[in-house]
């Protein structure tokens, strides 16, 4: 499968949307249901543990030098383990695309469209991941760079004109439900910056390792902040009880903005940024899908794999029963055991390489 | 495609064939040209970096020579021939050996003038076509001859006076083939003076005429005071050429002929542009005749590295197409890939630059365009400076630029003629048209229909007085309008003159109050459709803007189906389509995505002086466009802050 080439600005951006994609949706209110009022800066420590789970990745692709990370568990696992372990890691992915577009299909419905079926709004949403995703990579990462130019944009732009809303005493107790509680959930949701993984699975579209290792930590510095200015503001403007019943954290904050007759309900102007941002990342995990599995049965041509692919995504986004189901079944489930698929298996590929003493040539 | 065909290629599947896309990659040789130590090295050497080896300029034989069919350099020696009328088809015949153009056995003239005779008539259909004309004379009243060429493309003036008149003249030689002694007998026996300087050489003259060499070669040397003539040895370059406005001179006895340049057909004259009007700049648009337009660029680029390379295009029609570069800018291999897109053409005719650009450019089924044409001269030079190829058709009043990006869509030559405020300006002034031509037609929608919590109060009740009496949903509503207002806009061009552009405005002014008025659309809507046709105008490619018409329609549609939600996903498709283009292997959306280094001048304009660079996405042999400082008198006055 041939990839196209993309450089630092663009891989940064790419999994920049990727991972702010999910502060779209019911992250934010699980966030404060688990944790209280210290949901904010747990996010700081989840990007602490996820920079390191990077570095570890980085480490396992600096003993193989020019390889996607599919290829490195092949090499450091042999065939079969390789085989399996690329397998889950594509798998995860496309489970994590379609609870996104599952998650953004009721929280549509939610605020936009009551009476639309979910099947139209998941059909839009399917039709142009494919579209998309049969555009190849080079397009992506490319599109991933302009669109990333709004979502900030339209990030400050809430943050800023919600600042009349803010309440500091909505932070306090700041510790929430407890320290412990907090780091321990920090720790366990790192999977959420876990999809910085795409830049090893694309490796090879970057010039080198070293760049992969810079535009990983760029990306989860970027992403940590954003989510926290996020999370941030989520708490200053509701209160925790408030925050916990809120489907989308930023559809509220900029339903509340309001500059007099003109500046006010300007929710739907932010629906731009948060729908092209949700297929960017949606496309980013499907794609990623098609790779490893494309890698792991070694077919060339991937395209039909996409449209197949596609197929499987719009089925799965639909089986959910309500929002419930997608909040605290899906998406909980997978902040928790995510760690798994995108940290913890490249460090056993890495550990197994030390021991089997396969690779080695450290360049970065 | 038959239906059967198209049922079995859904469900079976076929390996992709390999597909080489051109990419403009960084070039080695471009980056060494580009590297000053690189430089450095190469002139301690005694070597110029920008002209590595010196060609040896080839004789007229060895050129001929070169270019038969046989020969293995004959494209590659091919050097970019310069514009100079007679070698222009010959020269690209020689590039089209090969290609599935030229596969015809070549004719070669024979030394029979009655054959050769015999086949002009037969290939070109005379006397049945009365357009060719066949003048039958003796050369120096001594060899027999004939000329061809067809009537209306050839100036009747320099044939009769300075090819017939010289031809058919009767000459006296002091030496055969010597230049130096030609005379003719009038001026010989006229003056005393001249007779009795070279008395004995004229007495020799007079008993020695039957020896004159009557070759072409001698002809072309010493009695045609054309200034572009050229030696072919087959037919069938020949019936070209004639074709094309010159004129073949067949003399007997030799199995060449003389081609020699007297194009004069009508054409009309350089006027003003009028689709790329400017207040302040030239106001020179090209015309028809490429030999205008190549002079029309060569008028404001004085430089010998300004390369004008002709290929004809299409096995009937042979129409001829200039590729313009800049030598020492443009990067070799966009060149090389114009050229073969161009070679490999196989078509019986391509009228005009619109048919070649959709033959040559990359996507043919994206909605957006990859090549800028442009009626301006100043901007085609303006774009040869920056490393881009131009290619001008015979027959067509525009030059197709390649590689272009998405941006560029939004410049006007004027951009650069203004200062950098007002060119910044009105630059945002076309995007922000471009934003409502294509947008706000579908924004409008998806407000009424899905997000009236947007709208104000008061707005919102006036919005819905105004559409009480409107009996359609707003999707029909708008259509019509837009429907109407391109059948008002279409038909004011085809109406000719003052009538259509008063059709066109009476038009829309009668239809909209009247729609209004039998309560068939909303006032709203007329001001809503007005500023979206104001905003298409204000784009300033027209391919571009027609791209941008047309998706207006699909982003009506997309409002209508799923307001805000369906633009979205839209803009993201599209966008998408956008990213994954290239034009001539340069990415689309150059440089914001991917990010390449370039001037102060995407969208933003910074002054003049600030743009030193040329686009790094081009790849240019020459990447400096200016010193550094560029404007040294501020330096030598205190330093200039602003660099």
């Amino acid at each position: 499968m041939t990839e196209g080439k993309f450089g630092t600005q663009e891989a940064v951006w790419l999994t920049v949307c990727t991972i702010v994609a999910k502060v779209f949706f019911t992250s934010p209110s699980l966030v404060t249901s688990i944790l209280g009022t210290s949901g904010w800066y747990m996010t700081l420590i989840s990007a602490a543990v996820a920079a390191g789970g990077f570095w570890l990745t980085v480490k396992l692709l600096n003993r193989f030098p020019n390889m996607s990370l599919s290829e490195v568990y092949m090499r450091s696992l042999g065939r079969v383990a390789g085989f399996a372990f690329s397998l889950i890691l594509g798998i995860y992915l496309l489970f994590v695309a379609s609870l996104n577009i599952g998650e953004f299909q009721e929280v549509l419905r939610v605020y936009v469209f009551p009476n639309t079926p979910n099947g139209v709004i998941i059909l839009i949403f399917a039709g142009s991941v494919l579209l998309m995703s049969l555009l190849g990579l080079e397009s992506i990462a490319r599109i991933s760079k302009i669109i990333a130019f709004f979502t900030v944009a339209g990030f400050l732009a809430v943050l800023i004109l919600s600042v009349e809303n803010y309440e500091v005493s909505n932070l306090f107790p700041i510790l929430g439900y407890g320290l412990d509680k907090t780091i321990i959930n920090g720790v366990l949701r790192c999977s959420v910056y876990g999809d910085v993984i795409i830049l090893a699975i694309f490796a090879k579209s970057l010039q080198g390792i070293q760049y992969v290792k810079r535009a990983g930590f760029i990306a989860l510095l970027l992403s940590a902040l954003l989510i926290f200015l996020c999370l941030l503001a989520f708490a200053l403007c509701f209160p925790y009880y408030v925050s916990k019943e809120i489907t989308s954290a930023m559809y509220e904050i900029a339903t509340i903005i309001d500059y007099g007759r003109f500046v006010q309900r300007i929710e739907p102007v932010f629906l731009f940024i948060w729908v092209t941002t949700s297929m960017l990342a949606s496309t980013t995990l499907f794609y990623s899908f098609v790779r490893l599995y494309c890698d792991a049965f070694r077919i060339y041509d991937w395209k039909p794999i996409a449209v197949a692919g596609s197929v499987i995504l719009f089925a799965l986004s639909l089986m959910h029963r309500d929002i419930s189901e997608i909040a605290f079944a899906g998406v909980q489930l997978t902040r928790m055991i995510g760690i798994i698929p995108m940290f913890i298996m490249p460090v056993i590929a890495l550990f197994i390489a030390v021991i089997r003493k396969k690779g080695g040539n450290e360049v970065a | 495609m038959d239906i059967k065909k198209l049922l079995k290629s859904l469900v079976t599947y076929t390996e992709p064939k390999p597909y080489h896309q051109f990419e403009l990659l960084e070039d080695e040789e471009c980056e060494k040209k580009n590297d000053p130590t690189t430089k450095k090295e190469a002139e301690a050497q005694g070597a110029s970096p920008d002209n590595p080896e010196p060609k040896k300029p080839l004789s007229f034989e060895e050129w001929n020579r070169k270019r038969q069919p046989g020969s293995k350099q004959s494209s590659a020696d091919a050097e970019p021939a310069s514009d100079s009328g007679p070698s222009d088809n010959n020269d690209s015949g020689s590039d089209k050996s090969g290609s599935s153009q030229d596969s015809r056995q070549k004719h070669p003239i024979s030394r029979d003038l009655r054959e050769n005779l015999a086949t002009i008539r037969r290939e070109l259909n005379s006397p049945t076509n009365q357009d060719v004309i066949i003048r039958e004379f003796k050369v120096m009243q001594k060899r027999d001859a004939f000329l061809v060429l067809i009537d209306g493309m050839a100036d009747n003036e320099t044939i009769n006076n300075f090819i017939l008149r010289q031809l058919m003249a009767n000459w006296q030689f002091g030496q055969c083939g010597n230049a130096a002694g030609v005379k003719k007998r009038d001026e010989s026996e006229s003056g005393q003076d001249g007779q009795e300087k070279g008395g004995a050489q004229t007495g020799q003259n007079k008993t020695d005429t039957s020896s004159v060499d009557c070759s072409v070669d001698f002809i072309a040397a010493n009695l045609l005071s054309a200034n572009q003539i050229k030696k072919v040895d087959d037919i069938d370059s020949a019936i070209k050429q004639v074709l094309n406005g010159l004129t073949a001179i067949f003399v007997d006895g030799d199995n060449a002929c003389i081609i020699v340049e007297t194009r004069g057909y009508e054409s009309r004259s350089v006027s003003t542009p009028m689709t790329e009007n400017v207040v302040k700049g030239p106001q020179e648009a090209f015309v028809e005749n490429l030999r205008t337009n190549l002079t029309l660029i060569r008028k404001i680029i004085k430089s010998k590295d300004l390369i004008t390379e002709i290929i004809p295009i299409g096995k009937i029609d042979q129409i001829n197409c200039a590729i313009v570069y800049m030598k020492e800018i443009v990067n070799p291999k966009v060149v090389e890939e114009v050229k073969r897109r161009l070679n490999n053409l196989d078509i019986d005719v391509a009228i005009g630059d619109g048919v070649i650009d959709q033959l040559i450019e990359d996507h043919p089924f994206s909605i957006f365009p990859q090549i800028i044409s442009t009626e301006r001269p100043d901007r085609t030079a303006s774009f040869l400076m920056d490393g881009k190829v131009a290619l001008i058709s015979d027959g067509s009043p525009f030059a197709s630029v390649v590689p272009v990006t998405f941006f560029e869509m939004f410049h006007t030559s004027e951009d650069s003629t203004i200062r950098w405020q007002y060119g910044t300006f009105l630059r945002y002034v076309r995007i922000i048209a471009s934003f409502f031509a294509v947008f706000l037609p579908g924004l409008y929608i998806a407000l009424t229909l899905y997000h009236k919590e947007m709208i104000p109060n008061e707005l919102m009740v006036s919005l819905h007085k105004a559409r009480e009496n409107v009996p359609f949903p707003t999707i029909v509503e708008v259509l019509l309008m837009e429907i109407s207002f391109e059948i008002i806009r279409e038909a004011g061009i085809r109406v000719p003159g003052v009538v259509g552009q008063t059709l066109g405005i009476i038009g829309a002014i009668v239809l909209g109050q009247a729609a209004v008025s039998a309560g068939l659309v909303s006032p709203v809507l007329i001001i809503i459709v007005a500023i979206t046709g104001l905003g298409s105008f204000a784009i300033p490619d027209f391919s571009f803007a027609f791209a941008l018409r047309i998706l207006r329609f699909v982003f009506i549609f997309l409002g209508a189906m799923a307001g805000f939600y369906g633009i979205s996903a839209g803009l993201f498709v599209f966008g998408g389509i956008a990213c994954s283009m290239k034009s001539f292997g340069v990415p689309y959306l150059s440089p914001i995505a991917p990010k390449t280094k370039s001037n102060p001048n995407v969208i933003n304009k910074a002054p003049v002086w600030m743009q030193k660079e040329r686009p790094d996405y081009l790849n240019t042999r020459n990447r400096r466009r200016g010193g550094n400082p560029v404007r040294q008198w501020a330096e030598e006055a205190g330093g200039e802050k602003s660099q």
